[in-house]
């Protein structure tokens, strides 16, 4: 598919509430991949560095200024991907949400709605959630399917939170974390124009996550709770372009070194295994892949932000057993390069 | 109801008490009816106290279903075969060797962490759509799509819906035959077969005759919870981390109660939507269930 340098009605409208944002991929014929509109308003920015001419895809940078969000701050951000297109969003950093600065103050909310047509493909590949000490964020991300019967509306979504600020040594100290993952199917698809909620659908897949600082549990507190886990991360994929990824994950889960009464590293059988897997449990991940109404989901936890981060990256990469991506990988075929940039 | 009692007794304690000492004071011809005036004024008192005690009554949860529908409830010979998964518990022990751990717990120290944190997690992405089904039966079938929706676990899945199916059939093989000839449904519809426990529970448990009020769903939330301790405990005597006897002992304790107590609170106020994870390592835990080189459990 070819694309060429866009030229969408970018602006910082002032017509728009603040901590709203649009962005809408069209597809001009024959095939030219163009951003028809990208608005935004303060705290949230949105940057799209101009594809090169071979770009299979366009790449959006969501970022708030100054690199965080404090409490009160709302973001809602809507994600519109016409047929062919293909969209990427990502951020240059982790998203940080600072401190209640007292108890009234509401929370920190981003919310997210996402409709991807048929034939659309959408990649939603950020930094992880990073809530400070005393932090109250809500995460809403909304993601309506318009072709869920040949699954030709895709994606790929991750979604990740730490435990905060280490060096300040904030393990989980937040007061509450939110984070809901909706996928709906569209009754109406004929009615695209519009893209009310009214034409929401059958609700496919929730993906929920509710982090409670405040309450203890027993004795334990949120922090004793995690288990020494420092990160979550969450990878939701769907789509005829993605049976390949899915296949692989599904494939590399069941290879899994088992867990048994014999440690698994001594075990004779376990030898046989892929090193990469050992090579991420040695580096204290743990992850479990399942396959729910149509989506693959996968879970991982690990003990430490880098072990995470390039299992992650190996996982949707398509590495091999010595670790090398797969050339024609499902997200390098469909995006092209580029796109594990919060991965590296 | 008793409270209410002993302070009508108190009261009719304290007037004939009182009467003696005012006799001597009143003159022989009003003494007639100086008395017939009390009388009267202690009746409309009366009157009073048994309007407010009748208004209270009916804030109180009925009684009713009789403790016979509990015992079967809560009876471990209901056969929906929960005794076959351990909600993540043998995953959760076969993981010690590759969880970082403090200190040398116990594996009854280890149970108990394990049953909090599975209390948990339970109270918040279970419970609410127990309520929600129990709450309106009618609804029940798009509760328990949404609660299909929102269970990305495999190994949960599979688990729940198990239980769920056989809760239904023990209504349609036994419950029904006998439940519903003594008492209709009252206008229930007795037509939905949701596929999940947690639904299931809510709506069988309705049309077994729980009222549907919120002394109902709490009880109905603790039956369940208490079940699942039941069926916690008895996997971890059989993955011999405690013996029957400790078992008993912590299905006895006061910490149990407290928590099962505070789960079902917590889970009945939280409207399905906002339902979720709260406890990502069990997640974990359970979804690796399948990983596991051994297991005697299917979950």
């Amino acid at each position: 598919m070819a694309s060429s340098t866009t030229t969408p009605t970018q602006s910082s409208s002032s017509s728009i509430p603040a901590g709203d944002g649009l962005v809408h991929v069209r597809v001009l014929p024959p095939s030219k991949l163009t951003l028809h509109q990208l608005n935004y308003k303060y705290p949230l920015k949105l940057i799209s560095p101009a594809p090169s001419q071979w770009a299979k895809s366009l790449t959006v940078f969501v970022l708030s200024y100054g690199g965080g969000l404090v409490s009160g701050d709302e973001v809602n951000l809507r994600v519109v991907v016409e047929g062919e297109g293909r969209l990427c969003l990502q951020t240059q950093g982790s998203t940080k949400i600072f401190k209640e600065k007292t108890p009234t103050t509401p929370p920190t909310i981003q919310r997210m709605t996402v409709r991807i047509h048929s034939g659309a493909s959408f990649l939603l590949l950020p930094d992880p959630v990073q809530p400070f000490a005393e932090s109250n964020y809500i995460q809403h991300q909304i993601f309506e399917l318009e072709d869920t019967t040949s699954d030709t509306s895709s994606l790929v979504v991750l979604d990740w939170v730490t435990e905060g600020r280490t060096a300040r040594d904030e393990h989980w100290s937040l007061k509450r974390f939110e984070s809901r993952n909706e996928f709906f199917g569209v009754t109406n698809p004929a009615d695209n124009t519009t893209e009310r909620e009214t034409t929401r659908g059958r609700l496919l897949l929730r993906d929920a996550m509710i982090l409670d600082g405040e309450m203890l549990c027993g004795d334990e507190t949120l922090r004793d709770r995690q288990d020494s886990q420092t990160i979550f991360a969450t990878v939701v994929i769907r789509g005829k372009p993605f049976a390949q990824l899915v296949a692989y994950i599904k494939t590399r889960y069941a290879n899994e070194p088992r867990i048994g009464q014999k440690r698994w590293d001594t075990d004779d059988d376990s030898r046989r295994h892929n090193r990469i897997e050992v090579e991420a449990r040695n580096n204290g991940v743990l992850w479990a892949a399942s396959s729910v109404r149509g989506f693959l989901l996968v879970k991982v936890s690990g003990v430490e932000m880098e072990g995470v981060k390039r299992f992650v990256r190996g996982l949707l990469s398509e590495v091999n057993e010595d670790g090398v991506p797969r050339a024609d990988g499902c997200i390098t075929e469909e995006f092209g390069t580029g796109m594990f940039r919060c991965l590296e | 109801m008793k409270v209410i009692c002993n302070n009508l007794q108190t009261t009719n304690r304290i007037s004939k008490y009182q009467k003696p000492i005012m006799e001597p004071t009143t003159p022989t011809a009003d003494k007639e009816s100086s008395e017939v005036e009390e009388l009267k004024s202690q009746i409309t008192a009366l009157k009073s106290q048994l309007a407010a005690a009748k208004s209270q009554a009916s804030q109180i949860p009925p009684l009713a279903p009789p403790p016979h529908l509990w015992l079967l409830l809560a009876d471990s010979a209901l056969p929906i075969g929960s005794f076959a998964f351990s909600s993540g518990l043998e995953s959760y022990i076969s993981h010690r060797s590759l969880r970082p751990v403090t200190g040398k717990p116990t594996p009854k120290m280890e149970l108990i962490r394990f049953l909090r944190l599975s209390l948990l997690s339970v109270s918040t992405t279970t419970v609410p759509f127990i309520a929600a089904a129990f709450r309106d039966p009618s609804g029940v079938m798009e509760v328990d799509d949404v609660f299909d929706s929102s269970t990305t676990c495999e190994v949960a899945r599979r688990a729940s819906i198990s239980q769920g199916r056989a809760l239904c059939s023990v209504w349609d093989k036994s419950f029904a035959a006998s439940l519903l000839d003594t008492r209709g449904c009252g206008g229930l519809p007795t037509g939905f077969r949701p596929e999940h426990f947690g639904p299931a529970w809510g709506y069988i448990t309705r049309l077994c005759g729980v009222e549907g009020t919120d002394g109902g769903v709490e009880m109905v939330g603790f039956v369940f919870l208490f079940n699942h301790v039941k069926a916690l405990l008895s996997a971890a005597v059989r993955l011999s981390l405690i013996g029957p006897y400790v078992a008993q002992q912590v299905l006895a304790s006061e910490e149990v109660v407290g928590l099962v107590k505070a789960a079902v609170g917590r889970g009945v106020g939280i409207p399905v939507e906002e339902a979720g994870q709260s406890v990502p390592t069990v997640d974990l835990w359970q979804g690796r269930h399948e990983r596991l080189y051994t297991r005697i459990f299917n979950s």
